[in-house]
């Protein structure tokens, strides 16, 4: 069903069913659609309603505007508007309201691809009054540490990295398994320990 | 000593539903303090498309959230564009596993488009046909490439630029996050310059109103964000706001 929304001054007037082939507009009262307007001509427009619906000028003196245009003959599209005087036209198809939207076509994925594994990781505190707290690794990056000096735990696939830190103004770099970590990322292994603001964590993994 | 490395920036945005949806299934935030910009334009049935393009712009701003603190800035050597492509890479594993446990967002998807600033440089994400255009020197270029049929078609040759504009085809686009394991992600970073203005859209927007248009809309009114965003958001309904249309606009000071 194909439809029109008429609106005058942003309120809306009344709602046209286009069941018929050819519907005229204009001030006269001969149109199907009458418009009390001075700016509007005794025939106006006339929308055609067939496989497709079409707005046409019928040689009218101040003419019509198709979304802000003005058209002498145009399709229409679902949600075009036709400016008629002082009245809006809102063309409503909703046969194909739906088609409108967006739709992916992404090439096939191959079905026999394997689904990414789980691979859980965390790491544990091993000392002090927090021990055995545990923090989960589970977004791409994750920093440890406080104010005083921090670490950063990159997750890249399945497998976990200890970035580099270089401008680290406040004294020593964290460590991994007692040496400082140096201007390479570190690749993390189950068991590793780091030690970052005063506090000793231990890096875990599961699949 | 801390130095903040994001440069000067100016950002103002909006969303609105358009003339024909009742519903808006984008998604934009900004961050003024990192310059981590994004926008994402959702699909699915049962409302599953807001779903999709919120939990994108989420999820990758969870996932970047931790680096882009100022003490990590500085004190860590951090490959940016990498982290951006691990973030949007970290929102479709969170898309496809939040479809996953529920059913009636199955077969949701989003676009994406991002941008960070650091440094002098900026780096820009996309997936889809969402778009980011860099208005520089009274000079307005598409950084993005769309990610649908119809760029396809022009890049292959069976299709102008100028048919283009006119094709049914316009949405159909060929990548999004949420559809598959595995998602291609664009990812570039480029030098900035004072007085650029960069604009992330929906093709709510580029679909509505010509290159042509934004750039007199920024031209007019390039020294007022808001304004300009308005004025784009509602050329894009004088046109018909077919869809939702969202726009962010940035301004490096």
């Amino acid at each position: 069903m194909a439809r029109l929304i008429i609106t005058h001054q942003g309120t809306v007037i009344k709602e046209y069913d286009l069941s018929k082939e050819k519907v005229t507009v204009g001030r006269k009262p001969s149109n199907d659609i009458i418009l009390d307007d001075p700016t509007v001509s005794g025939l106006h427009a006339a929308f055609l309603h067939m496989q497709h619906t079409y707005i046409e000028d019928m040689n009218s003196t101040n003419g019509i505007m198709l979304n802000g245009k003005t058209v002498n003959k145009r399709q229409l599209n679902h949600g075009d508007i036709v400016q008629i005087g002082q009245h809006e036209f809102k063309f409503i198809d909703d046969a194909v309201q739906d088609f409108e939207k967006t739709v992916v076509i992404a090439p096939q994925v191959q079905e026999t691809k394997q689904e990414k594994k789980a691979v859980k990781a965390s790491v544990v505190i091993a000392k002090g009054a927090k021990a055995g707290d545990s923090i989960a690794l589970n977004k791409p990056y994750t920093k440890l540490g406080s104010a005083s000096q921090v670490a950063v735990i990159a997750r890249r696939g399945q497998s976990y990295y200890l970035m580099p830190m270089t401008g680290g103004a406040q004294g020593d770099s964290p460590k991994l398994n007692g040496r400082q970590i140096g201007a390479e990322s570190m690749l993390l292994g189950d068991g590793d320990v780091i030690e970052v603001a005063a506090t000793e964590l231990k890096f875990t993994i599961e699949e | 000593m801390i130095v903040n490395k994001t440069p000067k920036l100016d950002i103002y945005g909006l969303t609105d539903d358009g003339l024909v949806r009742d519903h808006n299934e984008d998604y934009i935030s900004w961050e003024l303090e990192t310059g981590l910009v994004i926008l994402a334009d959702g699909m699915g049935g049962h409302n599953a498309g807001e779903v999709a393009s919120e939990l994108a712009v989420t999820s990758i701003s969870d996932a970047l959230e931790e680096v882009l603190t100022p003490e990590i800035k500085d004190a860590c050597d951090m490959d940016f564009k990498e982290a951006v492509h691990e973030a949007v890479v970290f929102a479709n594993d969170e898309i496809n596993l939040h479809a996953k446990t529920h059913p009636e967002c199955s077969g949701m998807g989003t676009t994406i488009v991002m941008t960070l600033f650091h440094d002098d440089t900026v780096i820009f994400a996309s997936v889809g046909d969402s778009r980011i255009y860099r208005f520089r020197k009274g000079e307005l270029k598409q950084v993005t490439t769309d990610h649908s049929l119809v760029q396809e078609m022009i890049d292959n040759g069976y299709m102008s630029e100028e048919e283009a504009l006119n094709s049914s085809n316009r949405n159909l686009i060929t990548r999004a996050l949420g559809i598959a394991e595995e998602v291609q992600v664009d990812v570039s970073q480029t030098d900035i310059e004072k007085d650029d203005i960069y604009l992330l859209c929906s093709d709510g927007l580029s679909d509505m109103i010509s290159d042509e248009e934004i750039f007199s809309a920024l031209v007019k009114s390039r020294k007022d964000l808001k304004k300009a965003s308005e004025n784009l958001v509602s050329l894009a309904k004088e046109y018909g706001g077919h869809d939702n249309v969202s726009v962010i606009l940035v301004a490096c000071k």
